[in-house]
């Protein structure tokens, strides 16, 4: 396989306290340009903690993070910002990643021109090169540039929020619960949207969700992640058929399916502890 | 079918200054004794304002017409003081977040036996001992032990069950479970899945069962009830509404759903769904 756009090594990250608390405890990890990497456990097991290192925005306790071939600076250090680096982020509130005061257009152009910035010239090949085009390529009007985004719904806005991601031609673009607050039946079409156009420029992704269903839907591999360790990864369909690791079993058990059998769901004891070792497959 | 509650044609609007919103828009639904009946949606569709107008908690700027039979009584037509009988003791509702109904600065203990003593006037010995039965009977460990410790000290799991026992507290007919399980983890969702179910198996209680998220519904639920827009849509069977819908719209929900019979089963038919230019419905 080629050579990994973002890797992670030995990643610890502890947060202060009595005693600090270890939200990331060692964990290693690659993307490749055009794969979907789906980060799946359930809530505190480290993901967004995990995610903001990636990314830069979080210096870990010890590890580094190589991308393209060299150490990862955290943002700040050297005075960029997030949003003009070739690893972009969408998170679960795109409050978070989109202004309520500034109109969809230019936040998009904010994009474009993070992408002229870094790579010269017209930015990404083959990519849309103005706002009006974004928004057509990601589902919605070129005439919505004029909009705010406190006008549109849930889903319009974290089709923005990608549009604006991706408008930066990133090497990597690491979503973290993008598709968490919305109604089911958005969730599926924008995990969609957001991987394939992803994957249409040529990027690696980091699909981040606690939601198993959906994400092995859309990724190539899975890495399930339990208090602070990475306890089983492999192609998505095989972890999906066959979990090995105790916890990634009873994960999947745990998950409601619409199927109409009236089936609840496995039930583990609560306070049930899982091994920390990653699952052999 | 014994119906247990009986809504017909209820309407809900609310009142602001431009006129009357309309929120509820003709419901009708029956609720079976014994059973759980699901009502599902996507968010903004009304489920909790139809779960608030049956205990009467709807907002004061709320216009409703229609009844709401809980027996012989129209709960729509009591107002004030005489729902007291009815709401928290024969009917009680629990929500999404626990802490709604925990009082942060109160034991468990306190919360559970303060129910008790204003609806059931049992004596501080007796509601003790209720309370730690019941406490049990949700699955809290160390019952006797946790009943002088605060919300605080529980996970966001147990408080939900603390929360439940203090819904049943007074032995009421049916609880009212808005989004129980929706801020929970799956591996936790799971444990409440399967005590709510218990509770209607062994103690015959029927719950109203509000949830967004369809494949909750099709765990728990007999009955299932689809609502959009303020309207009941369809309403049946749980495997008739899962496998043999009627109505577009509930097609709708289950062709974007992974694991839904006809839903998403592989990424090609993720990739048809998703290649919908416009995508979502309600956009
Ligand atoms: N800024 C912070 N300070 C202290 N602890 C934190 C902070 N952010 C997260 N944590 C803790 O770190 C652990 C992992 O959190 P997080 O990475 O947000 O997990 P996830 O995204 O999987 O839910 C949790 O126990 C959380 O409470
Ligand atoms: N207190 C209130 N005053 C005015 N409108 C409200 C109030 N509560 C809810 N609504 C409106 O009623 C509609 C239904 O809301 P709700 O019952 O909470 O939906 P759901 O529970 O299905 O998500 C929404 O449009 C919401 O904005
Ligand atoms: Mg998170
Ligand atoms: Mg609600």
């Amino acid at each position: 396989m080629s050579e990994p756009v973002l890797s992670a090594r030995d990643i610890i990250v502890d947060y202060p306290g009595y005693p600090p608390l270890r939200a990331v405890a060692g964990v290693s990890l690659d993307i490749h340009a055009g794969e979907v990497v789906g980060l799946v456990g359930e809530s505190g097991c480290g993901k967004s903690t995990l995610a903001r290192v990636l990314c830069g925005l979080l210096k870990p306790t010890a590890g580094e993070v190589v991308y393209l071939g060299r150490t990862l600076k955290p943002i700040g250090v050297a005075g960029q910002k997030v949003a003009n680096t070739g690893i972009q982020m969408v998170f679960q509130d795109p409050g978070s990643s989109l202004n309520p005061r500034r109109r969809v257009g230019p936040q998009i152009q904010d994009g474009l021109d993070a992408a002229k910035r870094r790579l010269g010239g017209e930015g990404a090949a083959g990519a849309p090169t103005s706002p009006g085009d974004w928004l057509e390529r990601i589902g919605m009007n070129a005439d919505d540039v004029n909009r705010f985004p406190g006008s549109l719904s849930g889903g319009q806005r974290q089709r923005i929020a990608t549009a604006r991601a991706l408008a930066a031609a990133p090497d990597v673009l690491i979503g973290d619960e993008p598709i968490s607050a919305l109604d089911a039946s958005t969730q599926a079409r924008l995990a969609y949207v957001m991987s394939s156009l992803t994957l249409a420029q040529g990027a690696g992704m980091l699909f981040v969700s606690h939601d198993l269903a959906i994400v092995r839907l859309i990724a190539d591999r899975l890495l399930v992640m339990y208090q602070g360790h990475i306890v089983e990864r492999g192609p998505a369909e095989e972890i999906w058929a066959d979990p090995r690791h105790p916890y990634t079993q009873a994960l999947l058990g745990a998950i409601p399916l619409a199927d109409g059998a009236g089936r609840l769901p496995a039930v583990t004891p609560p306070g049930t502890h899982y091994p920390l070792t990653e699952a052999i497959r | 079918m014994t119906a247990l509650l009986r809504i017909e044609d209820l309407s809900l609007g609310i009142r602001t200054e431009q006129g009357t919103t309309p929120i509820l828009r003709g419901v009708n639904l029956e609720i079976e004794a014994g059973k759980v009946q699901g009502l599902a949606g996507e968010s903004g569709s009304g489920k909790t304002m139809l779960g608030l107008t049956i205990v009467g908690l709807e907002p004061t700027t709320a216009i409703t017409t229609g009844q709401i039979w809980f027996g012989a009584t129209d709960l729509l037509a009591l107002t004030g003081k005489a729902l007291n009988p009815i709401r928290g003791r024969r009917i009680a509702m629990i929500f999404q977040d626990p802490s709604t109904a925990l009082h942060p600065q109160l034991t468990v203990e306190r919360q559970l036996t303060d129910h008790m003593r204003y609806h059931l006037k049992v004596s501080r010995i007796e509601s003790r001992r209720r309370a730690e039965e019941l406490l049990d009977r949700v699955g809290i460990a160390q019952a006797k032990a946790s009943l002088s410790r605060y919300p605080h000290e529980f996970s966001g799991g147990q408080r939900q069950r603390i929360a439940i026992a203090c819904a049943l507290a007074c032995g009421p007919e049916l609880l009212i479970a808005d989004e129980p399980t929706t801020a929970l983890d799956v591996t936790v969702q799971a444990g409440i899945l399967a005590l709510v179910r218990e509770l209607v198996d062994s103690l015959g209680l029927t719950v109203l069962f509000i949830t967004h998220d369809l494949g909750v519904m099709s765990a728990v639920a007999d009955r299932v009830a689809i609502m959009r827009a303020g309207e009941i849509v369809e309403a049946g069977p749980r495997d008739q509404v899962f496998l043999r819908p009627d109505h577009d719209y509930t097609k709708s929900l289950l062709a974007a759903l992974p694991g839904a019979v006809g839903g998403l089963q592989t990424r090609d038919d993720l990739a048809r769904l998703g290649g919908i230019k416009g995508g979502e419905p309600h956009e």
